[in-house]
């Protein structure tokens, strides 16, 4: 972690605000965020439904549907280049071999018509000219690569011969196949079981080590992120609120948002009668509060932080809080 | 388990529950060619006050169990004893009448209510089933039930689709609570809700418990969830019960190699609690055809270990220690 300022960023986001133009009015999905992503770390963006971390990620790719949506600020520099101004054409050449989605449903993001052989070699060859032989012989590869047993005959089988968890694998090898610098991992393992979720988590992992990956996961999973990123970002109403790396974020959070996710979570290692909850729900989209977006929830909300909105402030090294009255750092380690 | 659970009336016992769904062939003269065993044999005591959690992975049968206790498939053979009576071949007006004393809540608030009707109609559906109401009463009732799940009073004319997922929730609960059932079998009811609202609908459970006297059959696939809420946890692998104990001898002590790998493979929200010794590989078989011996032991790390038994015959739960019961070979050596 300390060598992190030495670290190159490898994408870098500045106020991305992404609106959706809807019949019943506009929505801010992402609102001035900005972050940086490292080479070499997995970055957790969470966030409950509609806090605009899945839309962040899709913008970053430009996959938003324009109309309605629309990125209507902001610049997305991938290694010094403006992805919102590239053409059409050149965001073919990025998608895939610069930046690649994972995505969340191994049952619908699969064609159930071609074998599973032909949409990784269709991939591959996208993004490359080899040829028909010799893109499956790099489709068995990448298929070892993931884990699926027997590749050789694996490779041949349709979608709906695979389980879930054989299909995520296989979504993770097309994403792999332009040998892309950045996975963006949209609940990669929502749909999963427990057990399958945890062999996922570990072959993202062990991917970001051995290939030297740069990957984004999303989701809503606190659980997940612990286990897996190295910093974290937390999405609330289409903003971020807190950005850490992961271990401080855990032992002392600061955004009282943040601190209460973490203290409503029931834990496997403790016995509480009672749970802590967060009163309230999400904020509306159509119409989000002036002030502090979480202040009607907000145990310590003040006057302020109805009239005021708080801007992302350095609290600590490496650690950013966008709140009036912030938890108090701890510095002991 | 205290003395006092030992010695009370157990309100629901399940002997050698048994639900097979047949499968067909696809050609034009339909032959049975097989059956999915989704329950294969389970007992099950749940006594009264009770919260019995039951967790296992997709496709284990835990689902199948809830919906077959409340006779909702006839698929079954095996008894069915609640409060002390035969439930088992209950038909027509007597089944019914039992429905009143057992209530499910569904696991998705979107699919489980009408569209068309108002909170009013749905919460007071139940009651206009089994009871003679007069109006003014009904009103009374179902305000005073949405009063209990907090929703305000100003919502009984709306319909579901006003609401969030978490108020959806609340609704369900209202309708599965307002006969005063004893039993209600949650099924899966935070699984499809977002985190911050989870633990209002698992508090707001609690509450309810405690207020009407209720007994819970917990299901869920999240394993923190089953443990706050839970007395006594039950682990399911294809269609059966392989490990029952109370929650805090679970965790603290998970015996069966399944419950061990399921506990470790939960990430935990604390970055300095990792802890993948027990990754399990490999996927849960098909029910179709379940492995011989110990349906486990394609993915259990000591079956190659423990001898040609695990390949062979079908371990019995035993209790192993007092008041923790497990089905595996391991340890019915040592009795």
């Amino acid at each position: 972690m300390e060598s992190q300022n030495t670290l190159k960023v490898l994408l870098d986001v500045k106020n991305l605000t992404t609106r959706f133009f809807t019949d019943d009015g506009i929505v801010l999905a992402v609102d001035n965020v900005s972050f940086q992503l490292m080479e070499g770390e997995i970055l957790g963006i969470v966030g409950e439904s509609g806090s605009g971390k899945s839309v962040t990620s899709m913008s970053t790719m430009r996959l938003i549907p324009i109309p309605p949506g629309e990125i209507t600020e902001g610049q997305v520099l991938l290694k010094g280049r403006d992805v919102l101004k590239c053409s059409e054409k050149e965001m073919q050449d990025i998608r895939g071999n610069e930046i690649a989605m994972i995505f969340q449903e191994p049952m619908t993001a699969l064609n159930p018509v071609y074998t599973i052989g032909a949409q990784i070699i269709e991939a591959i060859r996208q993004h490359s000219k080899m040829g028909k032989a010799k893109a499956r012989e790099r489709a068995i590869d990448l298929l070892k690569l993931v884990g699926i047993p027997a590749p050789e005959k694996r490779v041949d089988d349709y979608p709906h011969q695979l389980s879930g968890g054989m299909r995520q694998r296989v979504i993770i090898a097309i994403a792999l196949a332009g040998n892309p610098s950045i996975l963006i991992a949209d609940e990669p393992t929502t749909a999963l079981d427990v057990t399958i979720q945890a062999q996922i988590l570990r072959l993202i992992r062990e991917i970001k080590e051995t290939q030297n990956k740069s990957v984004m996961l999303i989701t809503h999973d606190l659980g997940v992120i612990a286990q897996t990123c190295d910093r974290v970002i937390v999405m609330y109403g289409a903003e971020i609120v807190e950005q850490s790396p992961v271990r401080p974020l855990y032992k002392n959070p600061l955004h009282p948002y943040t601190e209460g996710l973490l203290s409503s979570i029931p834990k496997m290692d403790e016995d509480v009668e009672r749970l802590n909850v967060i009163e309230g729900m999400v904020p509306n989209p159509l119409a989000l509060p002036a002030g502090c977006r979480f202040c009607s929830r907000c145990k310590k909300a003040q006057e302020r932080c109805k009239a005021e909105k708080p801007t992302l402030r350095e609290a600590a090294p490496g650690r950013l809080v966008a709140c009036h009255y912030p938890c108090e750092v701890q510095t002991d380690e | 388990m205290s003395e006092q659970i030992l010695n009370a009336r157990p309100l629901l016992e399940v002997q050698d529950l048994k639900v097979y769904f047949p499968v067909y062939n696809k050609s034009l003269i339909r032959k049975k060619i097989g059956d999915v065993k989704a329950v294969d044999g389970v007992n099950l005591i749940i006594t009264k006050g009770q919260t019995f959690g039951l967790v296992g992975e997709s496709g284990c049968g835990k689902s199948t169990l809830g919906r077959a206790i409340l006779r909702l498939y006839n698929e079954t053979t095996g008894r069915i004893l609640f409060d002390g009576r035969d439930i088992t071949d209950l038909k027509g007006r007597e089944l019914l009448r039992l429905r009143r004393d057992m209530q499910l809540i569904f696991q998705d608030p979107y699919s489980s209510l009408d569209p068309r009707m108002t909170v009013f109609d749905i919460i007071s559906e139940p009651i206009k089933l089994h009871e003679k109401c007069g109006k003014e009463e009904l009103r009374k009732r179902v305000h005073e039930l949405m009063d209990v799940v907090g929703l305000p009073d100003s919502m009984m004319t709306r319909r579901p689709s006003e609401f969030s997922g978490g108020q959806r929730q609340r609704i369900g609960i209202a309708r599965a609570i307002a006969l005063k059932p004893k039993l209600v079998i949650c099924d899966e009811p935070v699984s499809a809700l977002d985190v911050s609202i989870q633990s209002q609908i698992l508090n707001l459970l609690a509450d309810l418990k405690k207020e009407y006297d209720l007994t819970y059959l917990f299901i869920a696939h999240g394993l923190a969830a089953v443990k706050h809420i839970s007395d006594d946890i039950g682990v399911m692998y294809l269609g059966r019960l392989v490990e029952v104990s109370p929650k805090s001898q679970l965790y603290r002590n998970p015996l069966h190699p399944y419950s061990q790998g399921l506990i470790s493979a939960v990430p935990e929200p604390d970055p300095d609690l990792k802890k993948e010794e027990n990754l399990l590989s490999g996927e849960v078989p098909s029910p179709i055809n379940p492995p011989s011996g110990c349906p486990f032991h394609p993915r259990c790390r000591f079956a190659a270990s423990c001898g040609q038994r695990c390949y062979t015959e079908r371990p019995e739960l035993r209790e192993a220690e007092p008041g923790h019961l497990v089905a595996c070979h391991l340890f019915d050596k040592e009795a």
